[in-house]
């Protein structure tokens, strides 16, 4: 069983050579990509959220591993070592959650994605002990997006919304917003209610 | 194609927005409208709402849409997230008794959000608040309760639904892009019922809405969903087993926004009843201290769902039926004021709370209960309560209605502003715009 506090221990945990040089690569390649124009509808491109959103756009045209994540740390001017241990964050919630989650229909690039996302601004942010975990719930909550339109323009809104919750969520957490104690293995949480088998 | 809900869905909705509303729609959605304002109001000074706003400014997030009971206007996804958490925040907001949906609370902050730039008539936001509401309710009914059971708080997912249909109407979608707009907010649904307890149970909602919001422009700018959100291949059977009729089900009938029900006390509904015969009862007692023993027959859930006895602050009071019954009892009525952290540990309450025996009876129907107050030296008062008032029995009248939603707003907005918010709100139908609520929900400038 993988709690919820194995996430939070990952925010501001060391990460390797190795993540940091993958993270390295998907920072230039969403760099590199435009969102579709009709993506940026009623978006402020001058925001933190707003710019992780159109990072998000950007970043699901292209081929990079939690893309919500990169897109997350874009917004917020920071490295690969966040990219890295946000994806990290996002592994284990994607593997707490496990086959009957996608199975169900859910797209693991962001429902994990949201929470990897949170984590990664919490890290950049520097948020210690309950803001980290209010930030992990904030984003929990939020997990959303469906299988069925991974790589659509749809999939590509889904993943935009996810990394800017995952920052809006870090940012509210330093502003004492609360959340669940217990957000991915409490009894009517993420996990729970997105992986059991019905 | 024989079977698609979200066609058959859509286009009620349209056929409905172009109807005018039937009277007791129309009605039904003014005291919800009414209501939530006062909810959003009530809550506009609380922490949560400061933590929001300060978020919002952090971003730049400032703009045209106002804030009921705040000075600050914000952005249109930033209002919308500020009114819809604001408007949940003390679980005061309408109740849809048969899928707990509380259904203003999202349309309330999406049509908000959407009017500076829209300018709809007074009518139009009328017809946006209710279809909104009975989008979300009807998609409600068709996955509870088995929805709700497993954990998901029904405000947030099925708000996202709500709130876009409300803003899809506003922005003019027709009924095939109002799908569009359905399956767009259905990869943006939201809210696990861990979160109870916590800031972010409220943020469902205001979340709901500027989800819905987004999904709605995204749609009217041509974005598309694959075919039948709302249908098997959708989102509903990943959260239930959904039961499809009930989105099919024409809009001539009876709208379910009809039963939506207003909480005249802020706690858990099933206390209602105890509430009722304390404050009841509460005349006849005299003095308090002459009080020996109270028995409180009452449905089982009672102690089950509320059975804490001496709560330590404002937020577990809320979870106590003897706390609840103790200030019926000691003030005459039961407001935000009663379960403030204050009024929670002093000395008086605490006191009655433990001659408070809860009796709980399985002949006791959820909407009754009976108080008896024994007295040293008198006769015990004894009071019954058959059907507690907000009950679908018993719906609050409009004069308590607006009882409740004075006390809402009279420390935010000063005396008075409930007359002047129930005035422009009851004058919609008739009126240019959104201008008398908007600057009866406001603070005055300073002087």
């Amino acid at each position: 069983m993988i709690g919820t506090d194995a996430v939070l221990e990952l925010v501001h945990a060391p990460v390797g050579e190795q993540a940091v040089r993958t993270a390295d690569g998907a920072l230039a390649k969403v760099r590199a990509a435009e969102p579709e124009p009709l993506l940026r509808v009623g978006v402020s491109a001058s925001s933190t959220t707003g710019r992780a959103w159109l990072f998000g756009a950007a970043a699901s045209r292209t081929s990079v591993e939690w893309a919500a994540v990169v897109a997350a740390v874009l917004a917020l001017d920071a490295g690969a070592e966040a990219v890295a241990a946000g994806s990290a964050a996002a592994r284990t919630v994607a593997e707490a959650l496990g086959p009957p989650h996608v199975a169900a229909g859910w797209c693991l690039e962001t429902t994990a994605g949201v929470v990897g996302a949170a984590a990664a601004a919490a890290r950049v942010l520097g948020l210690r002990d309950k803001a980290v975990r209010y930030a992990i719930g904030i984003a929990a909550t939020q997990a959303s997006g469906l299988e069925a339109v991974r790589g659509t323009q749809l999939g590509a809104v889904q993943v935009a919304r996810a990394a800017a919750a995952g920052v809006e969520a870090a940012l509210l957490a330093r502003n004492g917003f609360t959340a669940a104690e217990d957000p991915l293995a409490g009894r009517r949480g993420m996990y729970a209610l997105m992986s059991a088998p019905r | 194609m024989p079977f698609a809900p979200t066609q058959v869905f859509c286009t009620n909705v349209r056929k409905a927005a172009d109807a005018p509303l039937p009277d007791a729609v129309s009605r039904a959605a003014r005291r919800s409208l009414f209501n939530v304002l006062g909810t959003a109001i009530g809550a506009a000074r609380t922490e949560a709402v400061a933590a929001l706003i300060a978020t919002a400014e952090e971003l730049g997030a400032t703009g045209a849409v106002p804030v009921p009971g705040r000075r600050e206007s914000l952005d249109p996804e930033w209002a919308a997230i500020v009114t819809g958490t604001a408007a949940h925040l003390d679980d005061f907001d309408d109740t849809h008794l048969a899928t707990v949906i509380h259904p203003g609370a999202a349309v309330l902050a999406a049509v908000l959000a959407l009017a500076p730039e829209t300018r709809p008539d007074g009518s139009a936001v009328l017809t946006a608040f209710a279809l909104g509401c009975e989008a979300q309710l009807r998609i409600g009914v068709a996955i509870s309760p088995s929805h709700y059971d497993r954990g998901w708080h029904i405000t947030g997912t099925c708000g996202v639904f709500g709130a876009a249909v409300a803003a899809g109407y506003l922005l003019g979608l027709d009924a095939e892009r109002l799908g569009h707009a359905l399956g767009i907010a259905s990869t943006g649904t939201l809210g696990h019922r861990e979160a109870f307890g916590s800031m972010t149970k409220p943020l469902h909602p205001g979340k709901a809405a500027a989800v819905g919001v987004s999904a709605a422009r995204l749609a009217a700018a041509g974005l598309t969903a694959p075919e039948d959100p709302l249908g098997p291949g959708g989102v509903l059977p990943v959260f239930s087993e959904p039961v499809y009729d009930e989105l099919q089900r024409g809009w001539d009938a009876t709208w379910e926004l009809e039963y939506n029900a207003f909480k005249p006390y802020p706690c858990g509904i099933v206390a209602h009843p105890a509430i009722d015969a304390a404050v009841g009862a509460s005349p006849a007692v005299g003095d308090p201290g002459a009080i020996t023993a109270v028995e409180l027959t009452c449905h089982p859930l009672v102690p089950e769902l509320m059975g804490r006895l001496q709560p330590a602050d404002g937020l577990q009071a809320r979870f106590s039926a003897r706390h609840a019954a103790a200030v019926g009892l000691l003030d005459g009525e039961v407001g935000l004021r009663q379960f403030s952290d204050e009024r929670a540990v002093e000395a008086d309450v605490t006191r009655l709370r433990a001659l408070i025996q809860l009796v709980p009876s399985p002949d006791c129907p959820r909407d009754s209960a009976t108080i008896r107050v024994a007295r040293a030296g008198a006769e015990p008062v004894v009071v019954h309560v058959e059907h507690a008032r907000g009950s679908a029995d018993r719906p609050l009248t409009d004069d308590e209605l607006f009882t409740k939603v004075d006390r809402l707003v009279e420390p935010v907005l000063g005396a008075g502003a409930a007359r002047k918010i129930l005035a422009a709100v009851d004058g919609l139908a008739g009126a240019p715009g959104l201008d008398a609520v908007i600057e009866a929900v406001r603070p005055e400038v300073a002087k």
